[in-house]
Order: C-alpha cells, then structure tokens, then sequence
C-alpha cells in the first residue's frame, strides 16, 4: 500500500518537474520585463538596451526596458525581488542596488543576495584618475608624490557614490588626504575640473574622453587591473600600487526561485551577445569592459564585492543610513 | 565670409526629406508632450530612445532636439489655458498668461508666446552658430560661488514676483526653500526630512509640486464658490493678438530674448531661470508695475521669449563640452553617445555635419512650431468655452496620467493632491504658488553650492566677493533688494499717514 | 481685534511650518558658519520662517485687511479623486481608474449632472488608452486582470 501510495505520489511530483521543465522549453513565450534602476540615457541604461536588444533576438522575444531609478536603484531593485520568478521579470542592477547599498542603508527592503538570483554580469566600469590641466605631474607615481608634499592641500570632486568610494581608496592606500567637494553628478564636477577650481577625481571614461583627447584633462591611470584595450597608453592604478582594483559594475539579476533552466538559458543568450565583436567594441569605445560570467562566478564576485564596498565606503566616512 | 558657408552647409544637411520629417514629427511629438501634463520632454525622450537606433545620428538628433524645445511650446500652452505649466520654465508664464485666459485673452496670450518664442529661437539660434565655443567659456567659468551669488539674486527676484503681499511672497519663497530640502545632502548622502519614507529619498520631484500647486489647486479654488472669484469668461475677444499687442510686446520679447540666451548657458540656469529674471526685469522697468499679476501681456512675452532662447542655448554646453543641464540634456547625451557620437570641444570642427546641421534644424523647427501652434490657437481657445464642470475631470486626468508616468508609483499622486491642498489653503490666504516653487527649485542648489565654495575655499567666505561675477551677482541682488524694499517702506509710510 | 484675519491665519501658518522645520530638524548636525552641515540650513530657514510669520501676524493685529477665508469641503473632491485613481491604477487598471476619478471629481462641482461622468467617462477612456497607451506606449495597466 505504502507503494501504492508512492506511486500516486510521484504524478503530481513528476507533473511539477515536466511542467517547469516544459516552461523552460517554451521560454521566453512573450516580451520580457528588463528593470534598469537607473535613468534613460544614462551609460548603464544605454548599454543594457544596446545588449538586450541584441540577446532579445538570439532568445526570439523582445525585452521591455522599464527604467526605474530612485535611492541609489533600491526602488527598482525592490520591485524585482518581489516579482514572479517566471523569468519575465529580470534586473539589471549594478555595484550600488547590489553591493553597496547594503552597507547604506540600515534597513534595506530588499535582500540583495537572498532575494535574488545571479544571471550573469555584463560590464565592469573601472574609472580613470584624472587630474586638472597645470597641475605638476607626469604620471601617477609624480601626482601621489606631489599630493603627498602638498597633504592636505589639494580638493578633489566627486559626483556619485563609485566615484567617492575609488578616490577615497586610492588616497587611503596610498596615505595622503584632500579636501572633498561633492557634486550632484559628475559631469559638474568635470566641469569644475576643467576649470581648474578642483584639482583631481576619479571619473569614467564616459564623461571625459573628449577632454582628454583635446588635452585640456590629463588621465594618469585607470582603476581596472589591467589596462583597458581602448586606452593603451593609460597604466593601471595597480602598476603604482599593487593589487589597486576598483571597478563599477552591472549585472543581471532574477528573482529568486527563477528556474535554473531559465536562468541558464538567459545566462547563454546574454554571455553569447557579450563575446560578440560588435559588443565589444561597443564597449570598449566607451571605457568599459564585458564581463560575461556564469550564474555562480557572479554569486561569488556579489559576495566579495559587498564586502569591499562596504568597506571603502566606511573608510570614506560616508554614514550608515 | 565662413559662417555663411557653414551654415549653408548645415541647411544642406537639415533640408534632406528624411531630416525635415523627422523634425516635423519631433516638433509635433514635443508639443504634445508639452501640453500633456506631467509628461515631460524626459519621459518621452526615454520612450523614442530605442527609436533612434534605426535612425542615423543626425536625424535621431534633430528629432530628439524637436521635441525638446517643442515641448517648451507646449508647456506655453498648458500654462495659460489652465494655470499648470507644462514645463517648469513656463510657470512663470502663468502668473500672467493665464490671467489673461480668464479674461478671455488666451488667444493674444497663445499668440504672444508662440511669436515672442520663435523671435528668440531665431535669435539664440544664430547665437548658437556664431558664439558657441566662447558662450562655452562663460559656462565653465561659472564655479560654486558663482552660482551661490546667481541662486541668490534669483531668490530675492523671486520676491518681486509677487503682486501681493511682499512678506507673504518672502513666507512663501522660505517655505519653498524649506520643502526643497527634503531628500538626500548632496555633500553626506545623509537624508533631510524624510522620515524614512522611501518614495522620499530622491527628493520631491518639481513636477509634483508644480501640478499641485498650480493647476490642482487652481481646479479646487474654482469648485470653491464662497470665494467672490471673477469666473472664467466664455466671451472671447478675439483669436490673435492685436496690433497694439504686437507692438507692446517687442522691447520684452528683445530683452526676454538676451537673458535667455545668457542665463540658458550656464549648467544649472536654463529655461527657468532665464523666463523668471526675464519677468522681473520686465516688472521692473515697466511705467505700471501693477498690471503684472493681472494680465500684462509682456508677462507672459517675456518669460516665453526667454524660456525658449534659453532651451536653445542650453545646447552649448551640451555640444561643445559634453555636459548636459538638465535631465532632458543628459538623455540627449544618452543618445548621442548611443549613436557614437561624442560631444566635446572638437565636435565643431571633428563633425561639422552634425553641429552646423543641428543648428540649420533648430531653426527649422522653430518656423514648424510657430506654423503648427498659430492655427491650433482658435482650436484651445474653442476648448476652453467647454463648460468648466465638464473640463477639468479632463484635466485632472491628464495630469493623473502624467503624474503616473514619472516613476510608475501611487505615491506620488497622492503626493500631488497633498500639494494641491496646501496650494488652495495657501491661496485662500493669500499666498501665492510662484514664488515657492521658485524657492523650491533654487534653494537647494543655493546651499549646494554655498557649502561647496566654503569647503573648496577653507571656509573663507570671501570667496563670495573676491571673485568678480560672483560679487556682480551679489551687489545686483543687494540693488534688487532695495528697489523692492523702498517703495515698500514709503507705501506703508503713506498708509499710516492716511490712517 | 484682528485687524486682518487672513493675514493673522497667514502668518500663524509660517510660524507653524517655521517651528516643523526646527523640531524635525533637531537632530541635525548644524556645523559652523565656515563648516556648514546638513542642520545649518534648516535651522537658519525655521527660525526664518518663525519671524516672517510674527511679523506678518502682527501686522495683521495693526493693519486692515482681507476678511478670514471660509474654506468649502466639496471642492476638495478633485484631490480625494486623484488619490484614488493612485490607488486603483496599478491593481485596478486605467479604465477602472479613470472612471473612479470621473465620477469623485464630478461630484466636487455643485453643478454636477449624472449624464456629465457618464459623457466624460465614454470620451475619456477610449482616448486615454488612444494616446497613452497605445500611442505613447506609457506601461499602463488597463484592465484589471491585465
């Protein structure tokens, strides 16, 4: 009886494994939900309309941006954690909504690891230490030598939280201090570059490569840790100070209890568009560097990341909230 | 002679079929946007996003850029047929455009503003072409004490903006500074004001004060028959502006057309700021201060004449530096960047096709635009004879509907009737909305950019008159401050010596 | 005694929002002058706003002016209106929430006619989903089981 039993038992079981697996088979069926926590037009969102509109057509559907920027993306990351784990709601969120967030908020309505799932990672956006044009240095070493003489004295510009905590670190590695002025985006604070009133920041390439080809910027090093294809010219921070890598990054995120065949799925459709030669180079051009990764090395780098954030942060005095 | 031959060559590249649709087409889309309430040029610019893909990087432009300054036409038009302005710069073009609707002038006030608007886009446009690299020099050598001593001068001309009560305008220019501060410090990223509420952490979106204020409040005042309230006429008298109008408005449209231009440069100025100095300015050297307030047609000329020469400058800094003044720029830049192309000090002479073809096209959509807008005026005008009882659940759907499409969320509806409640209490008590949301929109820049020369200064406040512009701005709001007080201070001298 | 009862409630209002700002800002840091922190400002806006409201209570105490406005409840439905279309939106979709807001504005006006909701609701709804939805393409729910 007792097999009887286990018989009867193993239907529905089995019904539950055909139909997801059955789901999986017939994902995607209809558009899919992107989630971008950031506002249109901004590099991120660009780059996941540019890389999903490309895995749209490998996976045969269309993916809806819905951008839904607010508290550091924690609105759009708080929507998604809550949504269907059908695979038809998925984020692209980024180093802020899914690292360090968690260390800025004390009480976070989301949980970035346990509400989520990994797909897999999409760039990393390492920044690049610029200094004002007139200020005596030829390179990285001069400028931390030349910063370190003149301790205290100089002002650095920051306009977002990737920006602080890269500066920060590089000082606090490389023990000298500079007065901080901080910006509501970067782009003022280039501004405030260009015209010499601040004298160094960290800054993507985005917003600064015109500059530093009209020579009115001067690039000494990037923060990746190595150097970026697009800039060959350019060392890496950690050429001057060793194992030196602080990168913005964006990634993409399910629901947790999304199916592994789903995520799977999505992971080969987007790795597939991220080796492509036209991402590449898309991506290149502007600064940033592909990062396609398996479901579970993003889980990881999540991990470590969370820890590192929170910890650049704290040293850079920013306050829990 | 050069320029000729540039622009020229710009005109070749904008009078392509494919580009003069899509202008026309932007144009269209932007003056829709702008009417529609809420629904600013930045949503819709983020929804025709994935369009430009298709597009080529000089027709996605033109388009996008039609819709920006179309929407500023739009924004006109919403600001004087029901008090609520379509963009934040036109909410100084309901002070008076509006009365003037509620008079049965919407016509003239429709037609001033789409005149005045074209006259100062041509302007600003060959402002564009002939002084972009040096305008953008102005823009970089504007630093935090600069702008400090603008936000300042600002504010205390927000003060004469008011036809009431001078203290109640300061009330209510402090009330809006306050409201302002909600959300997070720029300097700690510590949160001011917001009680843990998360739909607060950005800050209060200006859009939700402006419908709430202006046009949620203004529905409720009309409801409200206790009030001995003028209703809104039904006669109209007549479509256009008149002759005598026309000629009234040339020296405002002139000067409106000059601030614009300037203040539209400067990253952090724009529109807004360009259309309310404008209207002070006029209130100021007008023979009839009192007129403003009540239906003065230079002011509702001036302020649109500005707005709109400043939308155009505002391309500057945008093209030559790569640094976008507003949120509408940033996507702009977005796209650009979309396309490949990259703004910067070269992109003048690195691609000449885009820039001398976005500037023959900004022309061109400015003719289209007051081609467009000057028949639609008998077509508003119509509207507004529709009985009010059935026009504004019309409106308030609109504005619902572009409330919604701001961030997708409840909160901030019925944050919007929230403001409309204090906007019809504050009205019953004779407070009125302008000079708030003008305090609400520069003050937290003010102290922004306060705290910042300080600590880029080591807390010298000299800063603030050592440098030139700065102290220019300072002394000129000291100036204002006393032209205000003066006649203040002699009318209440007068008043108790008749009591 | 009031002389000017809508400038006395006027400046009582100031002074209220004045002394709001200084108790929910207590807990700010102020900083100095030259070392400005979160708390400054606030601070230096409520009390502002506490003296900007005596002066123009007081005035009102000595000066002639407007009578005390009479408020009306009724034409405060347009706002209870918006508020539910935000609420019913999202679970309820546009056209449910269209209507709701229709038929709560309406009575706001005290020359409301039935026929009126029925009308604006006939024209509006088609042309909401017309523009917005399928026109602009906003991500409108529009019914409720959508």
């Amino acid at each position: 009886m007792f097999r009887g039993l286990l018989k009867i038992a193993l239907v529905p079981v089995s019904l539950v494994a055909l139909s997801t697996a059955a789901l999986a088979q017939a994902y995607p069926s209809k558009p899919i939900k992107l989630v971008v926590p950031f506002s249109a037009g901004a590099i991120s969102d660009g780059v996941a309309r540019f890389v999903s509109d490309r895995a749209g057509k490998l996976l045969g559907t269309t993916f809806v941006i819905e951008n839904k920027a607010g508290a550091n993306g924690s609105i759009g990351a708080r929507e998604v954690a809550t949504a269907e784990p059908d695979g038809y709601t998925l984020i692209v969120s980024s180093n802020s909504a899914h690292a360090a967030n968690l260390y800025l908020y004390k009480s976070l309505t989301y949980d970035p690891v346990k509400d989520f799932v990994p797909v897999t990672g999409l760039t990393q956006n390492p920044h690049l230490v610029v200094i004002r044009s007139g200020l005596p240095a030829k390179d990285l070493k001069e400028f931390i030598a030349y910063a370190k003489a003149n301790d205290g004295k100089l002002s650095w510009g920051t306009g977002n939280s990737g920006s602080l905590a890269n500066a920060s670190a590089l000082m606090s590695k490389t023990g000298f201090k500079a007065v901080k002025a901080s910006y509501k985006s970067q782009p003022q604070a280039v501004v405030d570059l260009l015209a010499g009133r601040i004298d160094f920041m960290t800054v993507d390439y985005f917003n600064v490569g015109e500059h530093m080809t009209a020579g009115t910027l001067k690039a000494l090093a990037v923060t990746s840790k190595n150097r970026l294809d697009a800039l060959p010219n350019i060392p890496p921070v950690a050429a001057t100070v060793p194992g030196y890598e602080v990168v913005g990054w964006i990634a993409m995120f399910a629901p947790a209890k999304t199916p592994e065949a789903i995520v799977g799925k999505l992971n080969k459709a987007f790795t597939d568009v991220l080796k492509s030669k036209e991402v590449q180079d898309y991506m290149q051009s502007r600064g940033m560097l592909p990062f396609p990764t398996t479901p579970a090395e993003l889980g990881a780098f999540q991990k470590q990341q969370i820890t590192q954030w929170a910890e650049m942060l704290e040293l850079a005095g920013v306050e829990r909230q | 002679m050069e320029l000729l031959a540039n622009l020229t060559h710009g005109f070749d590249v904008a009078v392509t079929p494919i580009n003069l649709l899509y202008c026309l087409f932007g144009v269209t889309l932007g003056t829709l946007i702008g009417v529609l309430p809420g629904i600013g040029p930045a949503a819709t610019l983020a929804m025709l996003l994935p369009m430009t893909f298709s597009l080529s990087p000089i027709t996605s432009l033109i388009m996008l850029a039609g819709i920006y300054y179309g929407s500023q036409y739009g924004g006109s038009t919403t600001a004087i047929l029901v008090n609520l302005p379509g963009e934040a710069s036109s909410a100084v073009t309901t002070l008076d455009g509006y009365q003037m609707a509620r008079q049965g002038r919407a016509g003239a006030a429709l037609g001033v503003a789409a005149i005045g608007s074209f006259v100062a886009g041509t302007v600003a446009t060959l402002l564009l072409a002939v002084f972009a690299p040096p305008l953008s020099k102005v823009a970089l050598s504007f630093g935090s004490p600069e702008y400090f001593s603008l936000m300042v001068f600002g504010l205390i001309g927000a003060v004469v903006l008011a036809s009431g009560s001078l203290l109640k305008a300061i009330g209510m220019v402090l009330l809006g500074l306050a409201t302002g501060l909600v959300g997070p410090d720029i300097e700690t990223g510590n949160q001011r004001f917001t009680f843990g509420a998360e739909n607060l952490y950005d800050g209060i979106n200006v859009v939700i004060v402006a419908m709430g204020l202006f046009a949620f409040a203004e529905i409720v005042l009309n409801l409200d028959h206790t009030e001995e309230r003028r209703s809104y006429t039904k006669d109209v008298h007549g479509l256009l502006p008149s002759l005598e109008d026309l000629r009234r408005i040339v020296n405002p449209v002139l000067r409106g057309t000059t601030i614009g231009s300037f203040l539209g440069v400067l990253p952090g100025g724009g529109p807004l700021l360009a259309a309310f100095a404008a209207y002070t300015v006029e209130k100021k050297v007008a023979s009839d201060p009192s007129r403003f307030g009540r239906g003065a047609i230079e002011g509702a000329a001036a302020p649109e004449s500005a707005n709109n020469a400043g939308a155009q400058t505002s391309f500057i800094p945008l093209l030559t530096l790569g640094i976008p003044t507003t949120a509408t720029m940033a996507l702009m830049l977005g796209a650009m960047t979309m396309q490949g192309i990259n703004p910067g000090p070269q992109v003048v002479s690195k691609s000449p096709d885009l820039f001398w073809g976005m500037i023959a096209s900004m022309w061109l959509g400015n003719a289209m635009l007051v081609v467009l807008n000057l028949p639609m005026i008998g077509i508003w005008v119509r509207l507004l004879t529709v009985p009010y009882r059935l026009l504004y659940p019309a409106i308030l759907l609109f504005c619902c509907i572009g409330l919604t499409s701001l961030d997708n969320r409840a909160f901030d509806l019925y944050l919007g009737a929230a403001f409309g409640f204090a906007g019809y209490v504050l009205l019953k008590l004779g407070c009125e909305p302008a000079p708030f949301l003008l305090g609400f929109i520069l003050g937290p820049s003010m102290e922004e950019n306060l705290r910042r020369a300080l600590v880029l200064s080591r807390g010298d406040f000299a800063v603030l008159v050592e440098q030139p512009i700065s102290a220019a701005f300072l002394l000129a709001a000291a100036a204002l401050l006393v032209a205000v007080i003066v006649p203040a201070v002699r009318k209440r001298r007068e008043e108790a010596f008749h009591e | 005694m009031i002389k000017a009862p809508q400038d006395f409630w006027a400046g009582l209002l100031f002074v209220a929002a004045g002394l709001f700002v200084l108790i929910a800002g207590r807990d700010y840091p102020v900083g100095t002058a030259s070392r400005m922190a979160i708390g400054y400002f606030p601070n230096v806006l409520g009390w502002a706003l506490c003296v900007i409201g005596g002066l123009i209570a007081i005035r009102a105490l000595m000066v002639h002016g407007a009578s005390a406005p009479r408020f009306a409840l009724r034409p405060l439905l347009p706002l209870v209106a918006v508020a539910a279309f935000g609420c019913l939106l999202q679970p309820a979709g546009l056209v449910v929430a269209t209507i709701a807001l229709i038929v709560v504005s309406n009575f706001g006006s005290d020359r409301f006619r039935p026929l009126d909701a029925l009308g604006l609701t006939l024209v509006l709804v088609p042309f909401n989903w017309i523009v917005f939805v399928w026109a602009l393409g906003l991500p409108l729910p529009v019914f409720p089981w959508t």
